[in-house]
């Protein structure tokens, strides 16, 4: 079996999972399960991408949802309609409130812009390593939430753009979920995928064998900011509105505790991390619906299952620091037991 | 001329606070490597022991309250370093930090459970927010104290690494950990140690941060912690005279930034410090003071 | 020559493994060391030298097999412990604390000596041993040079006043007049009755101070003996000691 047709099956393998998740929520889910699949599917987009490039570089990612940001806003700003945007973002810079585009179209766009974003931030990441590059993807996700929080004309700062056409639902997702895992899988077992991960154990060694490794890691910021940014595109068309809050340490942690307990060095790692702990969240959430109301808007986590993720990590990282799948893809531990 | 006073002595008490948290975080980070982003809750901690007791007493002297906080702090340190950190003392870096935000997530969310989001006013007791006439400037009282006691505290900082044996174990272990081992001295008295330091830094700035904000709340370290980490970065992490120095920096860049721009991008201003921040270490990768280890180079 | 007397030895190593991960780097090797020897463990790079002593000091685990000290078990001590107990230790590569002074270091050495009287004298007699410890006695360390780098080692491991020390590899990059000054310095530590494990790839120098040797290769050990004995079978040394081809 070529190299190929084993990573298109390991694919394949994992990409059951979510498909099985999706029967059993249409065959017994009510409209409320539909809502959290539907989130969950999302936040699964957003964590393969933030496994594409963690899981090929050393490095702690903690900027990878002001891509997220990024691609978000501006699908939804191209795609809400002129009039509304008549009343909200009147003033908008670029022209933008006189014209709307549609959902394939804006998110296209959506996702070449962070892109880009991508390469001019990527360029400086990866001549870095360690605490350094860390903090330099930490400044990004500030700059880019002050940014959005305070181009008002843009972006109406702190409070919600609405009205952005909800035009996703839970095929659609699906889809693009499980051609994330392909296209994901596929640069994990790439020339660029292999080399990146041989040099992520000796720095030395891959330079001192000609491989470029600051080019292969951009390359691998840029995808992943890619595949990141569509997850934010689909958030913005599954919500119909968008404000800073969601692009922010909150979802970043979120997303960061999914890889970590699953594994961040594969596919398989990105997507059982996501299963398990938004079943965990969910279930955690419904013990918590209590009677405490807060006169305040509520933090995104409140209480209970802040501390549910955060125990996660922490016993993730004591037990077993490299996930519950380990190091290799799934596909890959099972199918060599079998020979 | 007094505004500019004014706004030097706004960057030394901001700068101030901050080098005391950079130099909480460089302190453990030198000994065991770790990145303890758990050390917001520790300053929550502090921040809620004040007002507990304060609440409880009714007693608002800060000769009570402040050792109080300093001792929930380091009470609180040395905790967090024996029942989260040293399961995973030795573990690659990237372990450490993931397991200190999982244990600051997991804190955090006890105050918000326990306690409540919303945050509790602490009113600063009037006599601080006088101002003294000083001839050419008038200052805050607070700002005196503040000032004051950052510096003392370093310089108690820099008599203990200097002077104890404690804290010349320290310095030794910032150097070779396994070595210290090799000379008889006892690994967990030594990183003890660095939390206990640690933390009564995060329990004395506590008490600045709550006189500044007015309120304590669950959220209250992150912030501070954040931009300490920065500043520890910025000054070469693990470099205990660049947590400092990278401190006053970044006060001074918030400050700066914050009197130079006018007011409707005000709000950008973390914005720029961020960018500020991040072409230094493009430029200067291991920080201000930190030194560049290339691969081969003898380690002297 | 080996003593037969049923005398306890001070250190003594029993089927030790070390292992990392899948890599066997210590297999099943038994020494031992008697008061007042000096034992040479000699064997080329990579033998496992190196592993063997972390085992023995705790740095790294010990996978199988005991480390006895006066006879008692101390596989599972810590490293900490081990010091105070009196094992004392000059690591490879010397490992002096180059941030601080050379006065520093020698405190920090003396840090399991609880007798200041003790300290003091240790002290004295150290800094007269070692006269260019006392020149530059209020120097970083780090500007020192190679030589005096490994007197301060091994005189900061001395100040714990050990019962046993072990000496790993200290001719390790050191020019050879150099060296030939610091086994001078180890006889001397001989002649005053110190039990030395010594470490070296240096053979002809070690066997010299060494009244007994052990042969390590790949993990294992292939000869034990009298100094004298292993100076005398060339052939064997020049076999194991790193004009060998094969593995």
């Amino acid at each position: 079996m070529t190299d190929t047709l084993r990573s298109l099956r390991g694919a394949a393998f994992v990409a059951l999972l979510p498909v099985l998740i999706a029967v059993l929520v249409i065959a017994f889910g009510t409209g409320a399960h539909e809502r959290i699949f539907n989130l969950f599917l999302i936040n699964m987009i957003l964590v393969i991408g933030l496994q594409m490039f963690m899981g090929n570089s050393s490095i702690v990612n903690l900027g990878h949802i002001g891509f997220m940001g990024i691609a978000g806003y501006t699908a939804a700003i191209l795609t809400i309609p002129v009039q509304i945007k008549a009343k909200i973002i009147p003033n908008a810079p670029f022209g933008l409130a006189t014209f709307q585009l549609g959902p394939v179209e804006a998110g296209i766009v959506a996702i070449l812009v962070t892109m880009v974003f991508a390469l001019l931030v990527g360029v400086l990441i990866v001549r870095e390593s360690g605490i350094s590059a860390t903090i330099l993807t930490l400044a990004f996700l500030v700059i880019v939430h002050t940014v959005v929080a305070n181009w008002v004309e843009l972006t109406r700062g702190m409070r919600a753009l609405y009205g952005v056409p909800m035009t996703v639902n839970k095929w659609i997702l699906l889809a693009a979920v499980i051609a994330a895992i392909f296209f994901a899988r596929w640069f994990r077992d790439s020339p660029i995928g292999l080399q990146l991960r041989a040099s992520g154990e000796s720095a030395i060694a891959a330079e001192s064998s000609g491989v470029n490794v600051r080019l292969l890691r951009l390359v691998a910021w840029v995808l992943s900011a890619a595949v990141v940014g569509l997850g934010g595109v689909f958030y913005v068309y599954l919500i119909g509105s968008v404000s800073p809050k969601s692009f922010y340490f909150d979802t970043t942690l979120l997303t960061l505790a999914m890889l970590i307990l699953g594994g961040m060095s594969s596919i398989s790692g990105a997507v059982a991390g996501t299963v398990v702990v938004t079943a965990g969240f969910e279930l955690t959430r419904y013990f918590e619906s209590g009677p405490v109301m807060f006169g305040v808007k509520l933090p995104e986590f409140l209480g209970l299952t802040g501390f549910f993720l955060g125990l996660i990590i922490v016993l993730s990282m004591i037990l077993r620091p490299k996930g519950i799948t380990g190091t290799d893809e799934v596909d890959e531990r099972w199918f060599r037991h079998k020979m | 001329m007094e505004y500019f006073t004014q706004q030097i002595l706004n960057a030394l008490s901001i700068g101030g606070n901050y080098a005391l948290l950079a130099l909480g975080l460089a302190i453990v980070f030198s000994v065991i490597g770790l990145v303890n982003f758990a050390y917001g809750e520790v300053i929550a901690v502090a921040g809620y022991a004040m007002f507990g007791v304060y609440v409880a007493t009714g007693i608002g002297s800060a000769l009570l309250l402040l050792p109080v906080g300093i001792l929930a702090a380091v009470g609180m340190s040395v905790a967090l370093e024996k029942v989260a950190f040293r399961p995973v003392r030795y573990a690659p870096a990237a372990t450490g930090l993931l397991t200190a935000f999982g244990v600051s997530m997991v804190i955090r969310s006890f105050f918000i459970t326990l306690v409540a989001t919303r945050s509790k006013a602490v009113p600063m007791p009037e006599w601080l927010g006088q101002r003294i006439d000083l001839g050419f400037v008038r200052i805050q009282l607070i700002q005196i104290i503040e000032t004051t006691a950052t510096a003392v505290a370093l310089l108690l900082l820099v008599f203990i690494l200097r002077r104890t044996n404690i804290g010349l174990a320290m310095r030794a272990a910032a150097r070779d950990f396994d070595m210290v081992r090799m000379v008889g001295i006892n690994a967990n008295k030594v990183i003890a140690a660095a939390f206990a330091v640690s933390g009564f830094l995060a329990g004395l700035a506590a008490i600045f941060i709550i006189a500044r904000r007015g309120a304590v709340d669950p959220f209250m370290g992150f912030a501070p912690v954040l931009k300490a980490f920065v500043a520890a970065v910025l000054g070469g992490f693990g470099s205990l005279g660049g947590a400092v120095l990278g401190g006053f920096i970044l006060g001074a860049l918030e400050v700066f930034f914050q009197v130079l721009l006018p007011s409707d991008i005000a709000g950008y201003r973390d914005a720029f410090v961020f960018a500020l921040v991040s072409i230094i270490l493009v430029w200067r990768p291991q920080g201000l003071m930190g030194t560049r280890h290339q691969f081969g180079d003898k380690d002297e | 020559m080996l003593q037969s007397d049923g005398r306890v030895p001070l250190l003594e190593l029993d089927s030790i493994c070390v292992e990392y991960g899948a890599v066997k780097a210590v297999q099943s090797v038994s020494m031992n060391v008697l008061k007042g020897e000096v034992v040479a463990l000699l064997g080329p790079n990579g033998a496992g030298k190196t592993s063997l002593i972390s085992a023995v000091m705790g740095i790294v685990p010990v996978a199988s097999g005991n480390v006895r000290f006066e006879g008692r078990d101390i596989t599972r001590v810590s490293p900490e412990e081990k010091v105070r107990l009196g094992i004392g230790i000059s690591p490879e590569g010397r490992r002096i604390f180059a941030n601080l002074t050379v006065a520093e270091n020698l405190q920090l050495g003396a840090s399991s000596q609880p007798d200041k009287t003790l300290r003091e004298e240790l002290l004295g007699r150290y800094l007269a041993m070692f006269p260019i410890l006392k020149q530059r006695y209020q120097q970083k360390a780090g500007t020192l040079s190679g030589g005096e780098q490994q007197q301060l080692a091994l005189s900061r491991c001395l100040m714990a006043n050990p019962r046993i020390v072990m000496l790993d590899e200290p001719s390790l990059g050191l020019a050879p007049v150099i060296v030939e000054k610091i086994f001078e310095l180890i006889d001397q530590l001989r002649a005053a009755g110190l039990t030395i494990l010594l470490v070296e790839q240096n053979a002809s120098e070690a066997l010299a101070v060494a009244h007994r040797a052990y042969l390590i290769h790949s993990g294992r050990l292939r000869f034990e003996g009298a100094a004298s004995e292993l100076l005398e079978s060339g052939d064997l040394m020049g076999h194991y000691m790193g004009m060998e081809r094969r593995q």
